[in-house]
């Protein structure tokens, strides 16, 4: 197995003043994982690396990182496509409470604002609220996010201002707003049609290019920026 | 944990996380400064382009002296292009430099200064620029010299 060295954003709030980079070898192969390889790292050679992985295949958004510059999933990225040098560093933007493990807080915060869930007062019906095809497509894509933060953690406008809803949020707004289900649209836009909501967003891109569910994320908010100026006119 | 920070800029906290929009401010100033920004960005490009193209290319920047500066001048529509050039090109980038000002100044002190500053400088150079445009007689002009 070829040797692969890691350099790994280490900080220890009882211990160190400010983070400090720490380089591990560890043996792993062009198809392993960057996860697997981190997994190598704590499990024989120093326990206390801390970092958040829960199903290890993509799903759950638990380990998103910076990896060699870049927000990733460290279970989608193979060794061979980072190369023998890999620093690993925690998302840019939040709190690092140890190691690679941020204060996810405001993120949630900030998703929990834009109302994320179906909201439909009318009264139950008959049967089940049916729907197109083509109704489902208009919100398809932006029912993939799993809220690892890669985008939002990517965005230069978020790096400016922690108070920007952020296109993490946007997304999950998007996702009920084009729902023909969903009663809350009205509200949902006026929270958004906010300097802080996607009045913020300048195209930069970097949400699409870090998602690791391939979300054309910047799509999505120019699709809500149409969707208020359409309803303020 | 529920993160609760007061900001400047930020109204009530709204349920559910996040705060409401704060009272008082322009309903929908920036939906329409967004749509503003596309807008005019496209009528710049076709403004500059004709201007670039025709003038320069096709006449000529060689056969531009004040013989043809005068023939235009006359003309009412060249007037009119020229207003509306320096009226979207002044407003498109005063609004970029807005963006700017409130992506990269946070302190609010600081921030009300320099957009002070800027609005100033764009609105009296646009009002020297229209009235020019307007008032302007280069035949007399170029009589006295």
């Amino acid at each position: 197995m070829p040797m692969v060295t890691l350099r790994i954003q280490r900080f220890d709030p009882e211990n160190d003043q400010r983070p400090v980079y720490r380089e591990y070898a560890v043996n792993a192969d062009p198809t392993d994982r960057v996860l697997d390889a981190i997994n190598s790292v704590k499990w024989y050679q120093d326990g206390s690396l801390t970092y958040r992985r829960s199903c290890a295949h993509g799903i759950c958004g638990s380990d998103a990182m910076r990896i060699n510059g870049a927000n990733r999933l460290a279970c989608k990225v193979l060794i061979r496509d980072v190369g023998a040098k890999v620093t690993i560093e925690p998302l840019m933007g939040f709190r690092v409470i140890k190691d690679l493990v941020v204060d996810m807080e405001p993120f949630f915060a900030q998703f929990r604002s834009v109302l994320p869930y179906l909201i439909n007062d009318e009264g139950a019906p008959e049967r089940e609220r049916t729907q197109s095809v083509h109704e489902r497509e208009v919100y398809d894509d932006t029912t993939k996010c799993i809220l690892c933060a890669a985008c939002t953690t990517s965005c230069p406008s978020f790096w400016a201002d922690e108070n920007f809803v952020g296109p993490a949020a946007i997304v999950n707004a998007h996702r009920f707003i084009f729902d023909s289900r969903d009663k809350a649209a009205a509200e949902r836009l006026d929270i958004l049609n906010d300097r802080e909501g996607v009045w913020r967003c300048r195209t930069v891109f970097n949400c699409t290019e870090a998602c690791p569910r391939e979300i054309r994320i910047t799509k999505a908010i120019g699709e809500v920026k149409k969707a208020i100026l359409s309803s303020a006119r | 944990m529920t993160v609760a920070a007061q900001v400047d800029g930020r109204g009530e906290p709204r349920r559910g996380g996040g705060y409401d929009r704060p009272k008082g401010r322009l309903a929908n100033f920036e939906v329409f400064s967004w749509f503003f920004m596309r807008i005019s960005g496209l009528v710049l490009i076709l403004l500059a382009l004709y201007h670039l193209i025709w003038w320069n290319l096709v006449i000529g920047v060689e056969h531009l002296d004040s013989q043809v500066v005068i023939e235009r001048w006359s003309n009412p529509f060249w007037r009119l292009f020229n207003v509306l050039l320096v009226t979207f090109a002044l407003l498109h980038g005063l609004n970029g430099a807005r963006y700017s000002i409130e992506d990269y100044i946070r302190r609010r002190g600081l921030q009300i200064a320099v957009k002070t500053i800027v609005y100033s400088v764009v609105l009296v150079t646009l009002v020297i620029g229209v009235y020019a445009l307007l008032t302007f007689d280069p035949a007399s002009f170029f009589a006295i010299r």
